[in-house]
């Protein structure tokens, strides 16, 4: 199944701080591969590629160009500044991009950060999904200078928000048509009751359905209000202070009318169409009924009770993908994880919705994961549940859809290389020799051998339809190493596979406007017979035949979710479908950028510009906590960073300028190896319960280097040498000198997070450090941490989280540690404890309390998801020199996410001594991430 | 009285007198001293109520500059000139008066909202609308800078039209009001179903406005009574503009209509290939008019045959200006084109600092040029400067 979910995200540059060193867990983004970058100017871009992108990037001038005139005709504005526009050649480098800091997703497929107003897409093969991208993005920046125009015109200081379905919508109405996929969202919304409207429209944001509605929404208003209208709706934006209100001035209704005429509008569309077709559990059997589940192949599977039909498939169930088995009877009977994913480096990504799996008559499942820098395929024997065998290619980045030949001796599969191009490879497992099949710029995929003969069919979007959008079947003759059209027409194909016979081809199209699956007769092979085997409502996709052939197991989509469904054919009650024979199809090739309009390629030089200016809170192992004004300059990639920090502490006139704490550090993150160089002045006054009150001045320099081994495991590594003065006013007595400090930290983090904190995995981080006083030559401080989080999972939305922490440090000057409140010790105000040394040990319930809670308030609704609920024990202590006894805490909480980064804490608890319980109940209220 | 009373009123009269001389005064004396020297005055928006946007005067490129007055935010819609000054408004809610020779300005007024459409002129009166957060039109005596009367009008984004004794003005909210422009009262109004964005022309008894609505209405001039009205494919985003017996205007459809006046029948649509934002101007039989396909078209008026066409490089949402021989045409790109009328050829271009959405006025061999980068140009030919 090519499911095109494609989920665009415009992203603000969040200046989320330096170096993972900075970060005290975290996964990791890692720059694997050096680029050579160019940049290439047209009239209205700058766009950024390497050479490797040299058949690409004028193909995406062309289109950039193009969208440029006709968004400045749909905007009723036009953009004078060139926009930046970067691509890569494969999501695998997209995923490494600097520009922001963020880590991406395999399921977006493109964004535009609006600081500098930079879009950055991937080529993912098909053309057709790249103009669509690299439209989609535009609309995005389009909208933000068309707004940020209007209200910097009419002096409007605070602009409304835009709602992320809006902005989403209408970047897909700008884009793309209204397809089957688009139609599969909105047909399950209306027949399942789940339409949204304004009260609950927040419900899908961030999710695919969220840009299908806003699509369709907009579609609607273009339809009865005319299109003119979204265009002079961003004419308006200055005059209202809330988007429903600057909709009520455009339309002359308010927003919740317009949704309300919506909403009717769709269910008269979509209503009817359980005349002719159904929901697909309502004539299939449901095979699995939790998560997203897709992708199945059958298979016999040998057991002491004898042989038995199996089903494999790929799914979701509980944040991380996975591949399963389930009996053919459905996961009800037997549910069994094979292999897991997302959580270790060696299967960072199964490729959920974009590459299918396989497995050979003798049990061997073969499947694509992305390790580290690209993607190999793993070979896992069912029978002996272990791994056989693991196999990548140099010169592919990244691997999909592998197909077993009948023989089980080789296998063909789908294959991008680093230009982008993604054609068919056949790889001998016997010989270990690679194969090209096709070499060309169409995008080539899904392939599935024929049991019967030597031919591949496989889905391409070469031939006249693909250069309308479309995909067909072809099939290719290894043979004569020949292609010909099988099905083609204005319809989008995917998945073919053959029944064990080789009699039989399923597979699955949009040929009448929904996704079904289709059957393709082989027997009579002058005479093709095309035959329609399922009617969905929504849509049904990766059909496999069981292993008698009676059957077609296949996923559809129901209620938001893809499940398994199995159906029976009866080939004498199927419709037949007119098959036309196609003898040969015709070339086509993109357009792209020349002559005049190609200004020149330069090759890329750093030019810094302000990132953002943002004032911040941290907190540093080193430093300890740091505040102030910072601002970010970096490079177009965002390879190179400089980040400058200032502020000032003084509390009279007469330390002004003694007491400025300046801070500027350099980052290089170019490579694997991220590194920076520092050099600050720092000056505050603190208070400790030991020494009291003190001064604390410090300025030097600082080198950081931070290596990621895999995106979930990392060292870091900082080093500081400064001059340390610390002045304690109640002990009359300073400390100082020319001290060096080293801290080493290995880090892990795999952990799932929910809206509230982390669900699923584990974080881990183990720091040593050594100060020198090289001043004095004598050993300064040490400190030794270890912070162990591990979340066991009990079910979807609950889990048992434990934290164990230790921290020592000694030395001339030891660092302390409090402890105490809503983020370390629950029940104890914040700053009960105190010491150079520090045990921890916090156990939390974690579980769903309230799915969704809508307040009305005159003004509106205020609505709150995902309420947890929290039990907990926390038991722990810090101490200077002797260790008392253990101190412990329980009780019980709840958190809620209203919305961002903000959780809100409420926690319940009585303290104990281990010998009596406190009387009264503690409450706190605080806010944060579980830890 | 004694002494200290006798200082305490002087103070007071003191404090009076200063603080009464503090802030912008109007410069009375210093607008009485500009008369008509001029006898082509632009005291409307397009020149005449026909909005024909036909200049009489001659000029020939090439152009300098000779000087540009900056003000704090975008500048829409084109200037009046008329006995040697300039008026015009600005988003910031600002209306200048300038010397038209020096750019030096005389005077400025606050208005309670932005005024993105151009005022009008009828003898020592001034008629200036402005958009929602002022939602007004509002008459100021030249002579004083004293509001003469101000009446409500939701969101005006269009240009007052004078016609007789009367003031009329399409509002945001889909009215179109007609005042008495000496005192203000409401004289008539007529309400659309869609806002009014488009500033009404008057041909013979009739005013023409066009409408979100996707109609142009024709209506009694003097009662206001609907004469006619014809439905478009798109809102009516351009014009209306008339010329003899044919009536004109744009729509969102992509389209440019001619309607006959008596009786709003279609004698011919062109489409081109983009929505036609950009206000027709006519003149000798050609019509000539902007899309936003980027193209600027002279056509035929009896036939709507185009004559020829020209691209830019962006937009062309302002009405072109015609003079005998030349078309001054404002795009998006940046820049005001000249053109020669008959074949549509590029005589001379000038790049400004913003997007141009209002159309060029000519003055004393001057060309007066408002951009939405804040500034008024004024360009004259390099011989003359």
């Amino acid at each position: 199944m090519r499911f095109q979910k494609l989920t665009f995200l415009t992203l603000i540059l969040v200046l989320s701080s330096q170096l993972s060193a900075q970060y005290y867990f975290g996964q990791n983004k890692i720059q694997y591969t050096r680029f050579d970058w160019q940049v290439l100017t047209t009239e209205h871009f700058e766009i950024y590629f390497y050479p490797e992108e040299k058949e690409i990037v004028d193909i995406a001038a062309y289109l950039a160009e193009e969208d440029f005139h006709e968004l400045e005709a749909c905007f009723n504005h036009h953009i004078s500044k060139k926009i930046p526009l970067i691509i890569y050649s494969s999501p695998s480098y997209f995923e490494q991009t600097n520009v922001i800091p963020n880590l991406l997703p395999e399921n977006v497929a493109g964004f535009t950060e609006f600081f500098k107003g930079r879009v950055v897409v991937p080529f993912n093969g098909s053309y057709d999904d790249f103009a669509h991208v690299i439209r989609h993005e535009l609309v995005h920046v389009f909208t933000l200078d068309k707004i940020s125009y209007v209200t910097k015109a009419h002096r409007k200081l605070r602009p409304a928000a835009m709602p992320l379905w809006f902005s989403e919508g209408l970047a897909e109405y700008y884009s793309c048509k209204w397809d089957s996929e688009a139609d599969m969202i909105l047909t399950d919304m209306a027949l399942t009751a789940r339409l949204v409207n304004l009260d609950n429209i927040h419900r899908i944001s961030g999710t695919y359905a969220m840009y299908k509605v806003g699509q369709s929404i907009c579609i609607f208003l273009a339809e009865r209000y005319g299109p003119e209208k979204i265009s002079f709706l961003l004419d308006n934006w200055w005059k209202g202070d809330s988007f429903a209100e600057i909709v009520g001035i455009t339309y002359g209704k308010s927003l919740k009318q317009l949704l309300e005429e919506w909403e009717y509008a769709q269910k008269k569309r979509y209503f009817p169409l359980l005349g002719g077709t159904d929901l697909p559990d309502k004539n299939s059997s449901q095979l699995t009924f939790d998560g997203f589940n897709v992708e199945p192949v059958s298979y016999e599977r040998s057991t002491s009770l004898g042989s038995k039909e199996w089903v494999v498939f790929k799914a979701n169930k509980l944040g991380y993908s996975g591949i399963y088995l389930m009996p053919a009877g459905g996961e009800k009977q037997k549910l069994e994880m094979v292999i897991r994913g997302e959580s270790s480096a060696a299967f960072e990504s199964l490729h959920l919705l974009s590459s299918g799996i396989d497995v050979s008559t003798e049990g061997i499942l073969v499947f694509a994961s992305k390790v580290r820098e690209k993607d190999k395929f793993y070979f896992f024997d069912l029978k002996r549940n272990q791994m056989v065998q693991k196999v990548g290619f140099d010169s592919l980045v990244s691997l999909s859809s592998p197909s077993w030949s009948p023989q089980g001796d080789r296998i063909v599969f789908c294959g991008a290389d680093k230009r982008g191009r993604r054609d068919l490879f056949i790889y001998d497992l016997k010989s270990g020799e690679l194969s090209r099949l096709t070499n060309d710029f169409y995008l080539d995929a899904d392939p599935t051998f024929s049991p019967l003969k030597e031919e591949i069919v496989f889905v391409s979007d070469r031939g006249d339809w693909g250069a309308r959008g479309h995909a067909n079947l072809f099939s290719y003759s290894l043979e004569a190493g020949e292609i010909s059209p099988l099905v083609v027409g204005p319809e989008t194909c995917s998945s073919p596979r053959f029944s064990p016979s080789g009699q039989f081809l399923v597979y699955a199209s949009d040929r009448q406007g929904v996704n079904d699956i289709y059957l393709l007769d082989l027997r009579d092979p002058a005479a093709l017979r095309g035959m329609k085997l399922t009617s969905v409502a929504t849509g049904a996709f990766d059909p496999c035949f069981s292993l008698s052939e009676s059957q077609v197991v296949f996923s559809s989509f129901s209620a938001g979710r893809f499940q398994i469904y199995k159906r029976a054919i009866e080939l004498d009650s199927l419709e037949l479908l007119p098959h036309s024979p196609v003898e040969s199809y015709a070339d086509w090739q993109p357009p792209v950028l020349s002559g005049e309009k190609r200004k020149g390629t330069v090759k890329y030089e750093n030019r810094f510009s302000l990132d953002l200016a943002q004032s911040i809170i941290g907190y540093d192992a080193a430093f300890g906590p740091v505040g102030g004004l910072q601002v970010a300059l970096t490079d177009m990639l965002g390879d190179h960073q400089y980040y400058f920090l200032l502020s000032n502490t003084a509390d009279t006139k007469k330390n002004f300028f003694s007491s400025f704490n300046l801070a500027v550090t350099y980052l290089n993150k170019g490579r694997r190896l991220n590194w920076g160089v520092g050099a600050y002045h720092f000056f505050d006054e603190f208070y400790n319960d030991i020494q009291g009150t003190y001064a604390h001045r410090q300025y030097g320099g600082a080198g950081l280097l931070s290596f990621p081994l895999s995106r979930y495991e990392r060292l870091d590594n900082s080093l500081y040498l400064r001059r340390l003065e610390k002045e304690f006013y109640f002990l009359e007595e300073t400390l100082g000198g020319m001290v060096t400090t080293d801290y080493l930290s290995f880090v892990k983090d795999n952990s799932l997070w929910d809206p509230t904190g982390p669900i699923d995995g584990m974080r881990l981080n183990l720091t040593v450090g050594y100060g020198y006083d090289l001043s004095k030559g004598r050993p300064y401080n040490r400190l030794l941490l270890v912070d162990f989080r591990k979340y066991f999972r009990l079910s979807k939305y609950s889990c048992l989280a434990n934290r164990m922490m230790y921290i020592t440090s000694g030395g001339i000057d030891p660092q302390r540690f409090y402890l105490g409140g809503s983020w370390s010790f629950r029940g104890y105000k914040r700053r009960s404890f105190y010491g150079r040394n520090l045990v921890l040990i916090n156990n939390e319930l974690r579980y769903p309390l309230i799915n969704n809670l809508l307040i009305g308030f005159p003004f509106g609704n205020v609505g709150f998801q995902a309420i947890r609920g929290t039990l907990f024990f926390d038991c722990g202590n810090a101490w200077d020199e002797t260790f008392e006894q253990l101190y412990g805490s329980f009780g019980f909480g709840a958190r809620v996410n209203i919305g961002a980064f903000t959780v809100l804490r409420f926690d319940f608890a009585k303290t104990t001594n281990f010998r009596s319980v406190s009387p009264g109940l503690n409450f706190e209220f605080f806010f944060g991430w579980n830890y | 009285m004694k002494i200290n009373s006798k200082l305490k009123l002087f103070s007071l009269f003191f404090a009076l007198a200063f603080f009464s001389s503090c802030g912008p005064k109007y410069p009375q004396r210093l607008m009485s001293s500009y008369g008509d020297s001029n006898d082509s005055p632009w005291t409307t928006y397009k020149g005449n109520e026909l909005r024909t946007s036909f200049s009489s005067e001659r000029i020939r490129p090439p152009l300098g500059l000779v000087w540009r007055f900056e003000t704090s935010a975008p500048i829409t819609a084109s200037p009046c000139i008329r006995g040697g000054l300039v008026y015009f408004g600005n988003l910031a809610k600002r209306l200048y008066i300038l010397d038209a020779k020096s750019g030096r300005k005389i005077t400025d007024l606050g208005l309670k909202g932005s005024v993105s459409s151009s005022c009008a002129l009828k003898g020592n009166l001034l008629f200036a609308a402005t958009e929602r957060g002022g939602d007004q039109l509002v008459t100021i005596n030249l002579k004083n800078g004293d509001t003469v009367w101000r009446q409500l009008a939701r969101d005006v984004s269009t240009s007052p039209l004078v016609f007789d004794d009367k003031v009329a003005v399409g509002t945001g909210d889909g009215y179109l009001l007609v005042f008495a422009s000496s005192r203000g009262e409401l004289v008539w109004r007529f309400k659309t179903a869609g806002g009014i964005i488009t500033s009404p022309a008057k041909g013979g008894e009739k005013i023409f406005c066009g409408s979100e609505d996707r109609h142009l209405y024709a209506l009694d001039a003097e009662s206001g009574e609907l004469r006619w009205e014809f439905k478009a494919g798109g809102s009516v985003t351009a014009g209306p503009t008339v010329s003899d017996s044919l009536v004109f205007f744009g729509s969102t459809d992509s389209c440019l209509y001619a309607l006959t006046v008596a009786g709003g029948r279609q004698l011919w649509r062109l489409k081109t290939g983009g929505e036609v934002f950009s206000s027709p101007a006519v003149v000798g039989g050609m019509l000539f008019f902007g899309s936003n396909d980027r193209k600027l078209y002279a056509v035929e008026v009896e036939s709507g045959e185009v004559l020829w066409s020209f691209e830019t490089g962006s937009l062309i949402q302002a009405p072109p200006l015609v003079t005998e021989d030349l078309v001054l045409c404002p795009s998006f790109d940046f820049h005001l084109y000249l053109l020669d009328r008959q074949t549509g050829q590029l005589l001379w271009k000038y790049r400004t600092g913003g997007m141009l959405k209002a159309s060029a006025v000519i003055y004393d061999r001057r060309i007066y040029m408002a951009s939405s980068d804040g500034h008024l140009y004024c360009l004259a030919p390099k011989s003359s400067r």
